[in-house]
């Protein structure tokens, strides 16, 4: 794939998820930022820890930057082998603080499959999730496919950009509410800038219980993850 | 906290520190691989890809860098096999890889290589094999080159990137064999350099 079509093919993404979005009237932006530690405790075992904070830009046909939450998130993640990994995961999330519902705690089972074939990666990951919220507890399942790739040669380095891609199937379900789908796609460029720092940002397009009454959110995405 | 927990956490700020310092000497490394123009690729090798080079896929030219050493790079894909050429800053040929699959080695060969890995550890996966030429003919590269394509010539070796496991601990390798299958030389190589974004 050369660099053009790369580029032709981001732009693309983001022109359909963003006028795709746009002509909908249940339509929310949000920004998301998150900030990540990770820390390679042995040679298989991995921890993360994060923290992330979302706002809404777009909501209720109103402009205006207005938080909404903040997640604290700990992932343990076992390698199983060169390909294979598996985590689990512990979030609280806080909204009260901003006048809002919602609190959660959840807990997440994952499995991951990654596989490189000479630039670009493949990567297949299945959770469920136990969301436990005050009035009710959902009960989450999500596949999502991801590819990425260095965008200058087959190897990335230091002070090289990256592209990332994905598309993620989400099924939600509770014992007061009919089951919900969602669906995802994920559009990030990335910074290698050190040994130990990456930069991301980038779209995320969710339509939300498709399968019910869809609400349509475009998510700004800025992430920091540091290997410590 | 009785004196052996102190010798042991004391144990692990050395180990943090020994790690902290290799990190930071890993970034001083100046490696860097990347995409070239056909124009930037060394103008001896230039005129093996003209007209008589064979129609072949995706034809990308690369070059590396490694702190002084130069080297440059032709990669594409020919009858669904993935070729790496690699050229000095002189446009000398220095060898040819070739992405293979265990299904294409020579039986014998191949079970060399088994026996070896049967040997010395508990389970093997491979997770890329390339058929390695190394040009060390005097003759003309372009000949060369046709003959590595045509599959008219034996290859001077193999290089495996291998995950073994041995006693439950794994370690990802980089093996050579000779053309026979017989074990040449291993290093062990950082699973980091095939990870960069989150999972």
């Amino acid at each position: 794939m050369s660099m053009f079509s790369i580029k032709r093919i981001i732009l693309l993404a983001l022109l359909v998820t963003g006028l795709k979005s746009l002509s909908q009237s249940n339509f929310q932006t949000l920004s998301e930022s998150n900030v990540a530690l990770n820390h390679q405790v042995s040679k298989k075992y991995q921890v993360n820890f994060s923290l992330k904070s979302r706002s809404f830009i777009y909501h209720n046909d109103d402009l205006g930057l207005k938080q909404q939450q903040i997640d604290l998130v700990h992932f343990s993640s076992l390698k199983l082998n060169h390909y294979h990994t598996i985590s689990l995961g512990l979030q609280y999330r806080n909204r009260d603080v901003f006048n809002m519902t919602g609190n959660e705690l959840r807990m997440t089972q994952q499995f991951n499959m990654a596989k490189r074939q000479l630039a670009i990666r493949f990567g297949h990951r299945f959770r469920t999730e136990q969301r436990i919220l005050k009035t009710k507890t959902i009960f989450r399942q999500r596949y999502r496919f991801a590819i990425d790739f260095p965008l200058n040669g087959e190897r990335l380095d230091i002070g090289e950009a990256y592209f990332v891609g994905s598309v993620e199937t989400l099924l939600s379900l509770s014992k007061i509410e009919s089951p919900e789908i969602d669906q995802r796609a994920t559009f990030l460029v990335g910074w290698q800038l050190s040994d130990t720092l990456k930069l991301q940002t980038g779209l995320e397009y969710r339509a939300e219980a498709f399968n019910v009454s869809t609400e349509n959110k475009l998510f700004i995405l800025t992430s920091a993850v540091l290997k410590i | 906290m009785t004196v052996l927990d102190m010798i042991r956490f004391n144990r692990h700020i050395i180990i943090f520190t020994f790690l902290s310092v290799s990190l930071a000497f890993g970034q001083t490394k100046n490696e860097k691989e990347e995409r070239i123009l056909f124009n930037e690729f060394p103008e001896k090798a230039r005129p093996y890809f003209g007209s008589e080079f064979p129609k072949v896929k995706s034809l990308k030219f690369y070059k590396e860098t490694d702190g002084e050493k130069a080297s440059f790079e032709a990669k594409f894909k020919f009858k669904k096999r993935y070729f790496s050429l690699e050229f000095d800053t002189s446009g000398k040929l220095e060898d040819i890889e070739v992405i293979t699959k265990t299904k294409h080695i020579e039986a014998s060969v191949l079970n060399h290589i088994s026996k070896y890995f049967d040997e010395y550890y508990d389970k093997v996966r491979f997770i890329k094999i390339q058929k390695q030429y190394k040009n060390d003919s005097t003759g003309n590269d372009g000949n060369f080159i046709r003959r590595v394509l045509r599959n008219n010539i034996k290859n001077s070796g193999f290089e495996i990137i291998a995950e073994t496991s041995k006693s439950g601990s794994q370690t990802l390798s980089e093996f050579t064999f000779n053309p026979d299958g017989q074990f040449v030389a291993s290093r062990a190589i950082l699973p980091s350099s095939y990870e960069y974004v989150l999972y």
